[in-house]
């Protein structure tokens, strides 16, 4: 099998991170911050240990701003449900992914107003369209790379308007983190990540890292429930990372993304994004020599994620899927990749594009068979 | 003056940072069930040494934590146990 869908879940994963999560099962096993047996507390060290590891990353000095969820979506509806009230207005970009669209359109059901700023045919977001409509809005939830295009926004100049607008900056770096650099150094007060894709954890991680100084009272939790903490109170504790992380915590997940930011560290994200873009230009410049196919991705030497999404004249993208899937034993994704607003603004709706992914474990033998797969289809 | 302090903090997350800080300065510390006499939380607190109280209290301060309350006790604690990170 040639495993070339790591936008969607990172595959394989380094041993570090299967011996983390398998450890937590076998030997540690109980919930973190309960109960005060040594099983708990070495629970409750292995989450700190991730919170911590993840507060370094993201370049946040206090851990405590670090809150878990199950993914990045549950923390971007956290966010985009529990800071605004009907009335307010949103601002986002027209290459964003269901998991902010969704709730957007829940939240317009519900009084809020919606801005879509305009993207460029490369999804590029306008800035000065953006910079026109931001003020009086009261967030603003931005894509930082695209899982269609793989293009990557300008979040310094982004956070600059938007504090000058005095919007809040929620950052979805679903699929930059671990690829790109994004941290808090970039002015965002809100950066909202998962575990399972370039940080190399598995699903069911990921969560939100808020800036120094951010009020968080200001976002309402999604869910309440019990904390570990204040147990004599019925209502959810206000202080963090408490407020925000009601019921058990994934601690084999927590264990594996651990795992998963420390084998990053070790690799260097540099050296990553340097591996990366040699694996995923060999094969973007592969397609482009295909007569009849198109390359969905930003300019050469611009920032990108490393997805090749790719479209064959007169081809069903899921016909290509299926043969490759079939023939070739090729994972990919076809179609819309939950982001059907992303594709309408890059001119692929609706036949959507075939998406290759390929990770930092992706070899260039891969690549040159996928290249051969992809030909033989063409012909 | 009793030879031991309780620091209770408000959360699990900030009883665990303030415990590994401190004991990465040489603080000796435990971490113990609250006294249920004390709160009727069901989390744990730190144990620490009298004299070593000020500088418990000062380095969870670097983290940005402060305990909630400190009481006097006379023993390292019922049930005391050290987390080995």
């Amino acid at each position: 099998m040639i495993y070339l869908d790591n936008a969607s879940t990172s595959w394989p994963k380094p041993d570090s991170v299967v011996e983390a999560v398998s450890g937590y099962i076998r030997n540690v096993g109980a919930s973190p911050a309960r109960g005060n047996c040594t099983a708990a507390l070495e629970a409750m060290g292995v989450v700190l240990d991730c919170r911590e590891a993840i507060a370094e990353f993201f370049g946040s000095n206090n851990p405590m701003n670090v809150v878990f969820t199950h993914n990045v979506t549950w923390g971007i509806n956290t966010v985009l449900h529990g800071i605004t009230d009907p009335g307010d207005r949103v601002i986002t970009s027209t290459m964003e992914h269901n998991a902010v669209t969704r709730p957007l359109s829940d939240l317009r059901s519900r009084g809020v107003e919606v801005i879509y700023c305009p993207c460029d045919r490369l999804g590029v977001l306008d800035l000065e369209a953006f910079e026109k409509k931001a003020a009086g809005c009261r967030i603003a939830v931005i894509n930082h790379g695209s899982n269609v295009t793989g293009t990557v926004q300008d979040i310094p100049a982004i956070s600059r308007i938007c504090r000058e607008a005095g919007t809040v900056l929620m950052v979805d770096a679903a699929q930059s983190a671990g690829i790109v650099p994004v941290g808090m150094d970039s002015g965002a007060d809100i950066i909202a990540f998962t575990g399972h894709k370039g940080l190399l954890g598995v699903p069911g991680t990921g969560g939100l890292v808020f800036a120094d100084g951010f009020d968080t009272s200001t976002v309402r939790p999604l869910a309440q429930g019990g904390t570990g903490s204040l147990s004599e109170e019925t209502r959810q504790p206000d202080f963090m990372p408490d407020r925000f992380e009601a019921g058990t915590m994934n601690g084999p997940g927590l264990a594996g993304l651990l795992a998963g930011v420390r084998y990053l560290n070790d690799l260097g994200l540099d050296a990553v994004y340097q591996r990366k873009m040699k694996i995923a230009g060999t094969l973007a410049r592969g397609i482009m020599e295909i007569p009849g196919a198109r390359v969905f991705k930003p300019e050469w030497g611009q920032l990108w994620t490393a997805v090749v999404s790719f479209t064959l004249k007169n081809s069903c993208t899921a016909s290509v899927a299926h043969y490759l899937a079939v023939e070739h034993d090729i994972c990919c994704r076809h179609g819309f990749h939950c982001a059907s607003c992303a594709h309408r603004t890059i001119g692929t709706f609706p036949g959507g594009t075939v998406r290759l992914s390929p990770g930092i474990f992706t070899t260039i033998e891969e690549i040159e068979k996928t290249l051969d797969a992809v030909r033989s289809y063409s012909e | 003056m009793s030879e031991y302090l309780y620091m209770i903090f408000k959360s699990m997350t900030h009883v665990l940072t303030a415990e590994r800080a401190a004991r990465k300065h040489g603080i000796q510390c435990r971490l113990v069930p609250i006294p249920r006499n004390l709160s009727t939380d069901c989390g744990m607190c730190v144990s620490v040494r009298a004299e070593d109280g000020d500088e418990f209290i000062r380095i969870a301060g670097e983290k940005g934590l402060s305990p909630e309350r400190v009481e006097e006790h006379a023993g390292p604690g019922p049930g005391a146990r050290c987390y080995s990170s």
